[in-house]
């Protein structure tokens, strides 16, 4: 690993330079939001924004994304899949919940029996620029599900904001290659110490881990308990905490057109909607937002972890944040273990 | 506010205890600053999770479509009961199972205004008397309520409940002279203007019917954005899905939107749907002289045929 610095006033200077070789999304503003979007200029990115108001889960899986475009033609039917990336995409300033999730979604689309071919183009064309938590949340609880607001598994290049500069550790070849586009320095032991500095520090705000296998096994008995009428007496059943979830990963595809042209579409989908379960005979298993929050919570801390080994929340908070009717996951997994 | 509290505790308490409903429902004390959370409640010893304070911000009568077979009390203030009058018009609500603790409503505080003026993560607020007091790790911030207040409670001309069983507090004097007066200021936009504002809001949408699930009005069984054969708007996050979703939405409104805001409050990306649905209202205000849920009885003009109809289907001929 290799360990550098960059000084604050240089770093617009470094983006800029990576403007030029690559297409550049990062942490910006949209309408009265900060979202990650693409960026034209340094100017533009905004450091000070730790939970965006969405994930940068659609750069990878979008929301909407073109499988392939079919018509039925003379020579037979014509089916055209879409161009994959063309220039290499960095994702500036992510997260560690959401590099964690990213992993999650990798342990979806990319496994052993099969790869999403969609998912992983963009993913290996991608060099991944994460940023530490100096100041977590108080709707952060990053710690309590098994990540940290410096945990760096997954990027390529990681900065820690040092003060007046950012320590820069690169983990990969595709995160070296940025270290020579900027006024890198050798970091020195005050640099290291500034930044154990700043990861205890955050620390300190974080909450205590919760006992993920005590959850998956209070949950494992939880099928029929009363508790989830209590829970989710209030929910509206909106796709908010899933879509702005950075792990939820389902998806519909639906072909948009006629049996002769058309294109054939893969949406995002939700648990927390009526027709997600509703079956073509009319019959729907999950009948009410009982069973439906229920799976929410069943499928990030229950069967994800017994069937990929992971747990599928990351803590960033933003289900917390934006629920129209304030239903906070951290209370339910509160209640989870005096439930009956 | 304090006292309006002990006030709902106390009818909520009278209510579960003498059996006259079997569910309450109000607001609690939410889990973050600034959200104060609906709330069921079915036992007397729960009365005392009851709040009222500047952050009721979802209209209750939502949740009324849930829960039919029961007795319910329900925390109404003005736009909450109007929408119960607008239900029990198109005859989504039985009267009679229903007792309706009206609250006269100041107009809610928007938090995204409160968050947007601190230099910091808000982590407190407080109100005193006209002003909000936000503070954080590093700051406090003092505000005018008056400033903060929602866009479609900036605008409210129905703040006192319209149909009530009981009513706590005084009926507030209504501050707002025009509730289109948001509404106008993007009419003045040219045509291009305004479609380029429209398309750019509903770009942002997520699809995530926060807006639908949070409107009282919203009750159909099967959407027509869900309804799949045959399909009638394009599925994706595309320009045209998106913005089909939208006037969909809204057009269903026409008539029915008792323009309380609860949609865009729900919204988790912002969109301006207090136009859209404001652009509806005033616009039925203007040909029909109607305001949606103000009297029981009263119809909504596209619900009903009139044979003395104006050429324009508006207003009768004189």
């Amino acid at each position: 690993m290799t360990k550098k610095t960059i000084a604050k006033k240089d770093i617009n200077a470094f983006v800029e330079q990576l403007l030029r070789d690559y297409t550049v999304y990062a942490p910006a503003r949209e309408a009265n939001y900060v979202t990650f979007r693409q960026v034209a200029s340094p100017e533009e990115v905004v450091w000070d924004c730790l939970v965006t108001r969405k994930p940068p889960k659609d750069l990878f899986f979008p929301q909407t994304e073109t499988l392939f475009v079919y018509a039925e033609t003379a020579d037979g039917l014509q089916v055209q899949p879409p161009e994959g990336v063309k220039r290499d995409r960095i994702l500036w300033g992510i997260r560690p919940c959401d590099l964690q999730a990213l992993s999650v979604q990798d342990s979806v689309f990319d496994t052993k029996d099969a790869s999403d071919t969609y998912f992983m183009d963009k993913r290996r064309n991608t060099t991944l620029v994460g940023i530490g938590c100096n100041q977590p949340l108080s709707t952060c609880f990053c710690t309590s599900v098994g990540g940290g607001p410096f945990k760096k598994e997954g990027t390529d290049l990681f900065l820690t904001d040092i003060g007046d500069a950012y320590l820069a550790e690169a983990f990969t070849p595709k995160g070296k290659l940025l270290l020579g586009k900027g006024s890198f320095k050798v970091a020195t032991k005050a640099d290291l110490k500034a930044a154990e500095d700043a990861e205890a520090a955050a620390l300190k705000r974080l909450p205590t881990p919760i006992d993920l296998e005590a959850t998956k096994q209070h949950l494992d008995k939880m099928i029929d308990s009363p508790f989830w009428d209590e829970v989710q007496a209030t929910c509206i059943g909106c796709g908010v905490c899933t879509f702005l979830c950075p792990v939820c990963h389902c998806f519909d595809i639906v072909d948009e057109g006629t049996a002769s042209c058309g294109v054939r579409v893969r949406n995002w989908d939700t648990c927390q909607y009526c027709i997600y379960s509703l079956e073509a005979s009319g019959h729907n298993p999950r009948p009410t937002q009982r069973e439906r929050v229920r799976q929410r919570l069943m499928h990030k801390f229950n069967y994800e972890l017994a069937n990929q080994n992971v747990v599928g929340c990351v803590g960033c908070g933003r289900c917390v944040q934006l629920c129209p009717v304030n239903l906070d996951i951290r209370q339910i997994l509160g209640g989870i273990g005096a439930a009956k | 506010m304090r006292q309006i509290t002990t006030e709902i505790r106390a009818e909520a308490r009278r209510l579960l205890e003498n059996g006259q409903v079997d569910l309450v429902i109000g607001f609690g004390q939410g889990t973050l600053p600034m959200h104060s959370a609906p709330l069921f409640v079915q036992k007397a010893v729960d009365v005392e999770r009851m709040i009222w304070d500047s952050f009721c911000e979802n209209n209750l009568a939502r949740y009324l479509r849930e829960v039919r077979k029961q007795r319910i009390a329900i925390v109404a203030k003005g736009c909450d009961a109007r929408s119960i009058v607008a239900l029990i018009n198109e005859h989504q609500l039985e009267r009679e199972r229903l007792y309706i603790i009206g609250v006269p409503c100041r107009g809610m505080v928007d938090r995204r205004i409160v968050a947007g003026c601190a230099p910091g993560e808000v982590l407190s607020v407080t109100e005193q008397g006209d002003e909000i007091i936000a503070a954080g790790e590093s700051f406090s911030l003092r505000l005018p309520r008056a400033e903060v207040l929602y866009r479609s409670c900036a605008t409210c001309t129905h703040p006192n409940p319209v149909l009530y069983d009981v009513l706590l507090g005084e009926p507030v004097p209504v501050w707002a002279k025009d509730p289109y007066v948001y509404v106008r200021s993007i009419e003045q936009k040219s045509p291009a203007e305004r479609a380029a504002y429209f398309a750019a809001e509903a770009q942002r949408c997520i699809r995530c019917y926060a807006c639908r699930q949070a409107c009282p009005m919203c009750y159909c069984e099967e959407c027509f954005v869900d309804h799949a054969t045959p399909r009638w708007v394009e599925s994706g996050a595309t320009a045209s899905g998106l913005q089909g979703w939208q006037i969909g939405r809204a057009y269903h409104l026409t008539g029915r939107c008792v323009d309380c805001g609860a949609c865009e409050r729900a919204c988790p990306t912002e969109i301006d749907l207090v136009y859209l649905n404001g652009k509806l209202c005033k616009d039925v205000h203007e040909l029909y002289g109607f305001e949606a849920g103000i009297k029981v009885g009263e119809l909504p003009p596209l619900a009903v045929f009139r044979p003395d109809e104006g050429p324009d289907f508006g207003l009768p001929a004189k």
